[in-house]
C-alpha cells in the first residue's frame, strides 16, 4: 500500500477513504479531489467513511475534506481518527451499530484502543473529544484540551484543560493520578487553578460538583 | 473617537515580541490608559501565560470571529489592572482560522472602547503576520542585536511599507553592553545604520525577565528591574511623551572602540 497517497477501500459501510499519515495536507486534498473525479459520476449517491488514522487535523481541514468528498456526490457518514469515531448527524441506527463494530476493529488494528481510551500524551494544541467516558493513559499537558460526555480519567498528570459531562451531566467526575489542571469544567461549571505556583499534593485526586461548585479531594478519601 | 492599534512584530522568533507586548501593555495600563492585548499567534498561544491569565481562558479570538461568543465575553480582565484586557489566541487551531479582513473588523471594534490595542504578531511573514498587521495603525519592530534578527527586521520594514503602515518604530531588545564592548554583538549604531527607522527604545538583557515571564508577572511591575524601567519608558514614548534614553553603562566605550576598529581596517 502506498502510504503517501489517499487510498480507497470498499467496505460494507461504503467507501473507506484512508488519508496518508505524513503527506502534506494540501497535497492530500488535491489527491483526494483527483481520485474522486472519475468519469460518469462514479461515486454519486454512495456512502463514505473518512479514516484519518493517527493524524490530527483541525476542524477547518476536516470540514474541507468532507466538503471535497460531498462535492463528488458521496454522503460522508462518519469520520474515524485519533479522537475516536465522530458520527455525522442524521445517521440511521443501523449505521450506528456498524460504527461500533468498526471501533472494535480498530482495537486490534491500531493505536486507538476502544471507544474512549487513548494511550498517549495529549500535547499543547491537541484536543480529544469523546462522546462518552474518556480514559487517557498518559499525561494531558498545559494547552491541551480533553472533553467528554461522561467522566474523564487520566492515568498520568492532568495539567491542561478538562471538560467532563458535556453538555450538562453534572454527575460526571474528573480523576487523575496528578490533578493540576489549568482549568476544570464539569457540565456548565468552570473552575480555574489558583494563581501563583501552588502545586497540589502528588496523590490521585477526584473532582466533582458539590453544591454547584467543583470540589477536589483525595481519590482515596472520597466517599465513593 | 477610537484608539490606536499597534502591532508588535519582528519576523524572527524568540526576540521578545510577546514579552514586549505584555510589558508595554501593562506599562500603558499603569499610565491609566485603557488597553487591549490581542494574541494573534493562533496555535502557539503564549501571551496569556506571560500575563499569568492562562487559567481564565474560556473563549478565544477564533470563537469571536466565528460568532460563537460575543467579543466582551472573550476579553479577560487583567489580575492587576482594571483597564487592561487580553483577547487570547486559540491553541487547537491554526492561523487560517482567521482572515485579515476579520482581523481588521475586530481591531476596529476593539478601538471603539479603548485607547490602545496591542497585537502580538507571530513569527514569520505568512498568514499569521498578515492577520496581525491587517488592522494596525502603527508598528513596533522588535529586534535583538544580532545579524539574523536585524536581517529579518529589515524584511519586515519592507513588508510593512507594502501594507501601508508607515514609519514603524524600532525596539532593540536584550542588549548586553559588555558583549557590545567586546565586539561580540552588534551595537545600537550598527543596527540603526542598517534599518534606518526611528528608535523607540533599548531594553538591556535582564535575567529577571525569565523569572517574571515564568511567574506571569510582567517586569514593568518590578521597580528594581532594569528591563522593566526600559519598558516603562517605552510605554510612555508610545503614549506620545518625550522620555530621554536610559544610558547603558559605559556606552561611550563601544563608540570609541568602533571608531578605532574602523581606523585600523583602513
Amino acid at each position: 500500500m502506498r502510504i503517501d497517497q489517499v487510498v480507497f477501500k470498499g467496505t460494507k459501510d461504503g467507501l473507506l477513504v484512508v488519508i496518508p499519515q505524513n503527506q502534506d495536507i494540501e497535497r492530500v486534498k488535491k489527491d483526494l479531489d483527483q481520485k474522486l473525479s472519475r468519469p460518469h459520476r462514479f461515486f454519486v449517491g454512495g456512502k463514505a467513511v473518512l479514516d484519518l488514522g493517527d493524524r490530527w487535523v483541525g476542524d477547518g481541514i476536516l470540514a474541507e475534506l468532507s466538503e471535497i468528498i460531498e462535492h463528488h456526490g458521496l454522503k460522508l457518514i462518519k469520520v474515524v481518527g485519533p479522537f475516536g469515531v465522530k458520527m455525522k448527524e442524521e445517521v440511521e441506527p443501523s449505521t450506528q451499530e456498524l460504527a461500533q463494530e468498526r471501533q472494535e476493529d480498530r482495537v486490534a488494528a491500531g493505536p486507538l484502543e476502544g471507544a474512549g481510551i487513548l494511550r498517549r500524551t495529549v500535547r499543547s494544541g491537541q484536543r480529544v473529544h469523546a462522546p462518552g467516558n474518556l480514559v487517557i493513559l498518559g499525561d494531558v499537558n498545559p494547552g491541551a484540551e480533553v472533553l467528554a460526555g461522561g467522566d474523564i480519567i487520566v492515568v498520568g498528570a492532568l495539567r491542561g484543560l478538562a471538560h467532563a459531562g458535556l453538555p450538562s451531566n453534572d454527575q460526571a467526575v474528573v480523576v487523575a493520578l496528578r490533578l493540576s489542571p489549568t482549568q476544570l469544567r464539569i457540565a456548565n461549571v468552570i473552575a480555574r487553578s489558583p494563581d501563583g505556583r501552588s502545586r497540589g499534593p502528588n496523590i490521585p485526586e477526584i473532582a466533582r460538583i458539590r453544591e454547584g461548585t467543583i470540589v477536589i479531594e483525595s481519590f482515596f478519601a472520597a466517599g465513593r | 473617537m477610537g484608539g490606536e492599534v499597534i502591532v508588535i512584530t519582528s519576523g524572527k522568533g524568540g526576540v521578545g515580541k510577546t514579552t514586549a507586548v505584555a510589558n508595554l501593555g501593562t506599562g500603558l495600563a499603569m499610565l491609566g490608559r485603557k488597553v487591549v492585548l490581542v494574541d494573534a499567534d493562533i496555535g502557539l498561544r503564549n501571551l496569556d501565560i506571560v500575563m499569568g491569565l492562562e487559567n481564565r481562558i474560556v473563549y478565544d479570538i477564533v470563537n469571536v470571529v466565528e460568532g460563537r461568543c460575543k467579543l466582551r465575553q472573550a476579553l479577560i480582565r487583567d489580575k492587576r489592572f482594571d483597564n487592561l484586557f487580553l483577547l487570547p489566541a486559540a491553541q487547537s487551531r491554526d492561523k487560517d482560522a482567521v482572515t485579515p479582513e476579520q482581523m481588521k473588523a475586530l481591531c476596529q471594534e476593539l478601538t471603539r472602547d479603548s485607547d490602545y490595542v496591542l497585537i502580538d504578531c507571530p513569527a514569520g511573514i505568512e498568514r499569521g503576520f498578515k492577520n496581525a498587521v491587517a488592522g494596525a495603525d502603527r508598528a513596533v519592530i522588535v529586534t535583538t542585536p544580532d545579524v539574523s534578527s536585524v536581517r529579518d527586521a529589515d524584511r519586515i520594514v519592507g513588508l510593512l511599507e507594502a501594507s501601508e503602515i508607515d514609519s514603524p518604530q524600532l525596539l532593540i531588545n536584550r542588549v548586553k553592553p559588555s558583549m557590545v564592548r567586546r565586539g561580540d554583538m552588534l551595537d545600537i549604531g550598527d543596527v540603526m545604520d542598517i534599518l534606518a527607522i526611528e528608535l523607540i527604545g533599548i531594553v538591556p538583557d535582564d535575567e529577571d525577565i525569565v523569572v517574571s515571564t515564568n511567574r506571569g508577572e510582567p517586569a514593568v511591575l518590578d521597580a528594581r528591574s532594569r528591563a522593566g524601567q526600559a519598558f516603562r519608558n517605552i510605554a510612555r514614548r508610545l503614549d506620545g511623551e518625550e522620555v530621554p534614553f536610559m544610558s547603558l553603562n559605559e556606552s561611550g566605550g563601544f563608540w570609541s572602540r568602533l571608531k578605532r576598529l574602523v581606523n585600523i581596517g583602513r
